[in-house]
């Protein structure tokens, strides 16, 4: 037993110290042609620069015409802040009464008998015919712009002289009793009359006390202010341009007392008293008009050549732009305490054919004193930011015209209802006023309904072309960042470090580039996986990216941008490397 | 002659730390090895010995999970290749890698060595040079050459090497019929030590960047040899002549204490129960601290198209930027590290079997506590000691480094004494044309020639 046990042991001792030579392995036959690894090396090659709309599309910001507002929205413009820039001069101008033949002689219907020419008789009041006349204003000078006159603060009087022939009426004096009245037309405003009279109404006085005519004559004094021009009947006042006509009636009514002690000889008497209506010039010191012509003054029209100011780019076929909810600023000033209505037509035209045309109209805002605001409004089409609705206006620059003509024309009336100062609202012979508008047309760009972007950007350097490097297979990942609003189509082709197409190489694209916003721009993971049966000896690839947008009104931002992010280069079956002439 | 002396030692020193190994643990059970006092110093000596210098006892050693099957291939037209070659798949080559794959070199020789027995105790009187040489690959990397992830985590790349002349005396005696204890003491003089391991070594690859992160620690002690700094930044290394270096080891101020300590056990009859701790102890090392800051680095590719995105200058770039954040710097000069040693435990049973008591079997743990380059074995052992002049043992381990099978046999008749084993011979079971093993590097050789003296007290000695 214990012996065969000690064969046993022995025998395993000594197999298991016999050692093996291994002919699969020599150590002098090792063969390193080739290596391989870094399955699915992934290299970080940074991320691209922000490329900018501006950088896509090949315009820029520089030219006069194209610009951004607060939010990089672009918009382009054109306008004129002094469209319409004027001033007017009112002269200083008078009414000239037209009162020729105006004498009129009042007598008594019975005679007068003194029979003591010292007994202190006194006669009651012996009425006289009414007496009538005529006062005719009529003037062809007014200044043109008066249209039509509320009423007139003027300066002037007006009276009646009172004489007799003492020769053939001898009496010292004859005395016009109080309570005649004198009564001028409605329209004909008296001013505050002196201690003989008192004012029945604006145009009606009475002598409050008796009035001594001599022979040497005796008149009666009234002053005007105004002339109220509403309540003159409808054929009268401004009846054409410049044409002023007025014509009333003014009547004197009452009676004379007779004193005996002024009497120079006793007997009958049957006085006939002289009259005669004057009228000193009539000073107009302020106009408050219900209408006001501003003629010619009031329309101007602009012509623009489009073709200087509009960026090419907005031309270019191919790439087509759009105008996203046109806007029209209008910005006026008006010194004139008249509110009106601003008419405006917009014509386009191409070629020297009118192409588009639209017209809108606004109230004018009248202001309280010649110190004027400046007003501004919008018109859109859409309403949108503005309450003043254009039909047409977007359609105004398609197709982008290259002549835009701009007519406006103001008109300005009395807002006199809505004033409650009488001194305001007044136009001052003498003094000048000025009224002003423009205009700005605002274009904001966007990516029009027909808009295609055809783009190539070339990612270079990956300098994989190193000789006895093999690479079965590369991928670039990358997340393609897109703040433009649109959907983005892309293809690669690998290039070589000339620039040139290696067509053999295919170039597969996974992923998808969504459209996105400034605000939130979309992310896109995207992988381009390059395949050849051979080697990849490529140097960068050259993405082509194609868009288009399918509706209109994506606004074009300055903000908007794309941008590859994170990109890595991967080779997801790792690198083979030949040593020596094996390659 | 002292100077000789010392010529000697150092250049043993620096050989053994290229190649090396510890003990010969076959011969834990194996009857009459001499040496069995370095596994527990309660082990007695069958007889009195004198060790012929450097022959007289010799480990050299090699412990790895790697193997060179597993860096080679065969292509099936004689020649060989790498596992670089596109013929080897990722995923085979993938398989034979570990997390961490230890390499650890080191070698015991004895320059002087006696052990006689007095009554019933035994004493050794030992002057050793031993070095251990360590360093440890993250599988990351050597997946990462092959199958390229976004996280290389290499925090457990380093290499140590330390050489040390030990003086020892050891004593070991029965203390009742049944128990036997020994101690050993020992002196230490530092030849020379190197180290550096990294704390953080990781290379993330982001979104549009590599990142690198890395902080490391290091020492660094060997006579003749200086860094040119600027600052704190190395810039050169200095190697001064032969003479110098020997001058400077010979006055070596790193100096250390150890004890090994251990106990057998007959438990029951014919089972015997041993245990033991060596190398206990620290040494006490002069030299320079080296250190890199928590540094990281963020190796972005290219801006802005049209720029550059060469993938070689980005690997380049990357490789240079990683080595300047690695790159340690000298915090200190003449800075003393108290450093613990690398200590082991063994734990045997032996079983002589009790129809032949020439005959037994045996299993030892072993665990060796080395912080980063730690690792573990069990070993199962026949054991047959046919006459008291020759012995032998085979067994069966399996360990950190795989499994093993090692033998050892030992002609120990009066006069002399002689051994040579191996903890595995399965290197040499598989080897190349030029006798390279090819499935495991792991092994250690032991060898000794020695003068036996004194009479036999080995435990057929009844």
């Amino acid at each position: 037993m214990k012996r065969s046990l000690l064969s046993i042991l022995q025998l395993t001792f000594l197999l298991s110290l016999t050692s093996c030579v291994n002919e699969n392995y020599d150590l002098s036959k090792i063969e390193v042609n080739e290596i391989s690894g870094l399955e699915g090396i992934s290299v970080p090659v940074g991320s691209s620069t922000m490329i900018s709309v501006e950088d896509i599309l090949g315009f820029r910001t520089e030219s006069n015409d194209l610009k951004t507002d607060d939010d990089g929205n672009y918009y382009f413009s054109f306008g004129d802040d002094e469209a319409l820039s004027r001033t007017i001069n009112v002269p200083k101008f008078s009414f000239d009464g037209y009162y020729d033949d105006q004498s009129r002689d009042f007598t008594i219907s019975s005679p007068v008998v003194i029979p003591d020419l010292w007994d202190g008789f006194v006669t009651p009041v012996i009425p006289f015919t009414d007496l009538v006349y005529e006062l005719e204003i009529d003037q062809n000078n007014l200044p043109e712009l008066i249209g039509s006159i509320a009423y007139a603060n003027v300066r002037s009087r007006i009276g009646v002289d009172f004489s007799y022939d003492q020769s053939t009426l001898p009496l010292k004096k004859i005395i016009l009793a109080k309570e005649a009245t004198i009564t001028f037309p409605e329209w004909v405003v008296l001013g505050v009359p002196s201690n003989m009279f008192k004012k029945l109404n604006d145009h009606t006085v009475e002598l409050a006390n008796d009035f001594h005519i001599t022979p040497n004559g005796a008149s009666i004094v009234l002053p005007v202010q105004g002339l109220d021009f509403s309540k003159l009947p409808k054929e009268q006042g401004v009846i054409a341009p410049g044409h002023l006509h007025l014509d009333a009636d003014i009547h004197l009514t009452g009676g004379i007392i007779i004193n005996s002690s002024d009497c120079l000889s006793i007997g009958t008497y049957k006085p006939v008293v002289s009259t005669k209506l004057y009228l000193e010039p009539i000073n107009v010191e302020a106009l408050r008009l219900s209408k006001i012509s501003l003629g010619d003054e009031a329309r101007s029209s602009h012509t623009v050549e489009l073709g200087d100011i509009i960026p090419q780019v907005l031309y270019d076929e191919g790439l087509v732009l759009d105008f996203d909810d046109l806007a029209l600023k209008v910005s006026h000033y008006n010194g004139l305490p008249f509110a009106g209505n601003v008419a405006a037509m917009i014509d386009t035209y191409k070629d020297e054919h009118p192409v588009r045309k639209c017209s809108f109209n606004f109230d004018l805002v009248y202001q309280l004193n010649s110190i004027g605001n400046n007003i501004v409004n919008y018109f859109t089409e859409s309403g949108k930011n503005s309450s003043i609705k254009v039909d047409g206006l977007n359609s105004i620059l398609n197709p982008t015209p290259d002549k835009f003509y701009v007519s406006t024309e103001i008109t300005l009336d009395d807002l006199a209802e809505h004033m409650d100062d009488e001194d305001y609202g007044l136009i001052v012979p003498g003094a000048s006023y000025s009224f002003s508008g423009g205009y700005e047309f605002i274009a904001p760009l966007s990516f029009g309904s027909d808009f295609r972007l055809n783009l190539t950007e070339d990612i270079t350097g990956f300098k994989l072309n190193i000789p006895s490097l093999e690479l079965a297979e590369a991928q670039l990942k990358l997340n393609f960042v897109n703040a433009l609003p649109f959907d983005i189509d892309l293809k690669g082709e690998a290039i070589d470090a000339d620039g040139n197409v290696l067509p053999h190489i295919s170039v597969e694209l996974s992923g998808e580039v969504k459209g996105g916003t400034v605000s939130a721009p979309s992310v896109n993971p995207l992988v381009l996986t390059f395949k050849n049966k051979g080697d990849l000896k490529i140097d960068g690839v050259r993405l082509n990216m194609n868009a288009s947008t399918s509706s209109a009104n994506s606004v074009l931002n300055k903000k908007q941008f794309i941008q590859f992010k994170d990109m890595r280069l991967s080779l997801p079956k790792g690198i083979t490397y030949y040593f020596g002439d094996n390659n | 002659m002292k100077r000789l002396f010392f010529i000697a030692i150092i250049a043993l020193s620096f050989c053994a730390s290229a190649s090396a190994q510890h003990n010969l643990r076959t011969g834990y059970f194996l009857d009459g090895y001499t040496y069995r006092h370095k596994l527990n110093p309660a082990f007695g000596g069958d007889r009195g010995y004198f060790a012929i210098p450097i022959l007289g006892y010799t480990t050299l050693g090699v412990e790895s999970n790697l193997a060179l099957s597993t860096l080679l291939y065969p292509t099936g037209n004689g020649n060989l290749t790498t596992f670089l070659s596109p013929m080897v798949s990722a995923d085979d080559f993938l398989s034979k890698i570990h997390d961490d794959n230890p390499l650890n070199v080191n070698a015991d020789i004895s320059l002087f060595s006696l052990g006689f027995n007095a009554g019933k105790s035994f004493h050794t009187i030992d002057m050793s040079v031993k070095a251990d040489a360590r360093a440890n690959v993250p599988g990351a990397l050597f997946s990462w050459t092959k199958q390229y992830g976004n996280l290389l985590d290499m925090s457990s790349l380093g290499f140590n090497m330390d050489s040390r002349v030990e003086l020892s005396y050891g004593y070991s005696r029965p203390i009742n019929d049944w128990i036997r204890i020994g101690a050993k003491v020992k002196l230490l003089a530092g030849a020379a030590k190197a180290e550096y391991s990294m704390e953080q070594l990781t290379l993330t690859m982001q979104e549009d960047m590599w990142r690198a992160v890395a902080q490391g620690k290091g020492y660094f002690s060997v006579p003749g040899v200086d860094f040119e700094t600027e600052g704190r930044t190395i810039t050169g290394i200095n190697m001064s002549d032969i003479s110098t270096i020997l001058d400077k080891a010979s006055q070596t101020n790193n100096y250390g204490f150890a004890v090994d300590l251990g106990i057998t056990m007959e438990v029951i009859e014919n089972l015997i129960v041993s245990a033991s701790v060596t190398d206990l102890g620290f040494i006490n090392w002069q030299g320079m601290t080296l250190g890199s800051e928590n540094a990281s680095i963020e190796h972005i590719g290219f801006e802005g198209l049209g720029e550059s995105a060469d993938i070689k200058d980005q690997l380049i770039g990357l490789g240079n930027d990683m080595l300047e954040i690695i790159s340690p710097e000298v915090r200190g000069r003449n800075d003393r590290l108290n450093e613990m040693l690398s200590m082991t435990a063994h734990v045997g049973v032996e079983y002589i079997m009790p129809f032949w008591d020439r005959l037994s079997v045996g299993a030892l743990g072993t665990y060796r506590f080395d912080g980063p380059y730690s690792w573990w074995e069990a070993r199962g052992s026949i054991n047959l000691a046919l006459f008291n002049w020759f012995s032998l043992t085979g067994n069966y381990a399996h360990s950190t480094f795989g499994g093993s099978y090692g033998a050892a046999i030992n002609f120990h008749p009066n006069g002399i004494n002689f051994f040579v084993g191996v903890d595995s011979y399965k290197p040499a079971l598989n080897m190349t044309k030029q006798y390279v093993p090819i499935d495991s590097f792991n092994t250690t050789l032991a060898i000794g020639l020695n003068f036996a003296f004194g009479g036999y007290h080995g435990r057929f000695d009844k």
